[in-house]
């Protein structure tokens, strides 16, 4: 009987530990920025953007160009230069 | 004399008929069911003073800082989006199908009130504290003040924002990760990092 309450208590721990993880941003960020399919889908929605339309001094504009450049980097580092060597 | 037992007779009746009508189970509590245009303008009335009200003390940070823009975006996606909608998402299972319907962010009518000090007090509350009863869960439990105010911040920015847009500020790009990619060799070339969620 201890031994099952055992196993149902480390079930629970899991399953809460588990839970509580999904949220970790270090996580979530793994999944987009660890990605070269994902990044490379990306790059190609980046190429097609039309830039002239967007205020530049729109933090959230400016918040958008950050990502990007930092998902440009990720991309040139890893994926491009990974694929040429194969 | 007469005429104070009779408030009190009344008032008497009146809690006894709440009460009864309460146990009996006649009211229907479905999701699928709308309230009558009085109750649900006096429950939208009590939610909103309530918000209003507990709200009111809060300091509001400077919510145009890019990166809070940016780190509000991420989280947005994994965790307001499903039901508060995207650009170029009218509608998910969850929209559908919650009672009240979440407001959609993508909405610049709907997004207007949190642009203003109020609003943003108000907004962080919700976010932080939950809505009883409406499926809004109270994401205080388990995010520090920080990441609520990054996703208050990235909020007032969503309407403007098209589906490009929104993809490239959603995606979460973390730092140290960067940082460790680029002292390190890392492999990204599989999908060993996919993750639960």
């Amino acid at each position: 009987m201890s031994l099952f309450k055992s196993i149902v208590a480390t079930a629970i721990a899991l399953a809460v530990s588990t839970s509580a993880l999904a949220h970790d941003p270090k996580m979530h960020a793994e999944k987009d920025q660890m990605n070269c399919e994902k990044m490379e889908k990306h790059m190609q929605m980046m190429q097609k953007m039309d830039h002239s339309k967007m205020d530049m001094n729109d933090p959230a504009m400016k918040a958008m160009m950050a990502n990007m450049g930092k998902m440009k980097q990720m991309y040139q580092k890893h994926c491009v230069s990974s694929d040429s060597d194969s | 004399m007469k005429f104070l037992l009779g408030i009190l007779f009344a008032v008497f009746v009146a809690i006894v008929g709440v009460f009864a009508v309460v146990t009996s189970g006649v009211i229907n509590i479905g999701a699928d069911q709308a309230h009558s245009p009085l109750v649900y303008k006096f429950l939208e009335t009590a939610r909103t003073r309530s918000i209003a009200n507990a709200s009111k003390g809060i300091i509001v940070p400077n919510l145009a800082k890019v990166d809070m823009i940016s780190t509000g975006g991420a989280d947005y996606k994994d965790m307001c989006a499903g039901c508060h909608l995207s650009p170029g998402v009218e509608s998910t299972d969850f929209s559908e199908s919650l009672y009240p319907k979440p407001p959609n962010f993508t909405n610049a009518d709907v997004v207007k009130r949190y642009q203003t000090k109020a609003g943003a007090q108000q907004g962080f509350w919700a976010i932080k504290h939950g809505i009883m009863a409406s499926g809004m869960p109270a994401w205080g439990a388990s995010h520090d003040d920080d990441r609520m105010w990054a996703m208050m911040a990235f909020i007032r920015s969503l309407p403007e924002l098209n589906e490009a847009q929104y993809t490239m500020l959603t995606t979460r790009i973390d730092t140290d990760i960067m940082d460790m990619s680029f002292d390190g060799d890392m492999d990204m070339s599989d999908d060993s990092f996919e993750m639960q969620h």
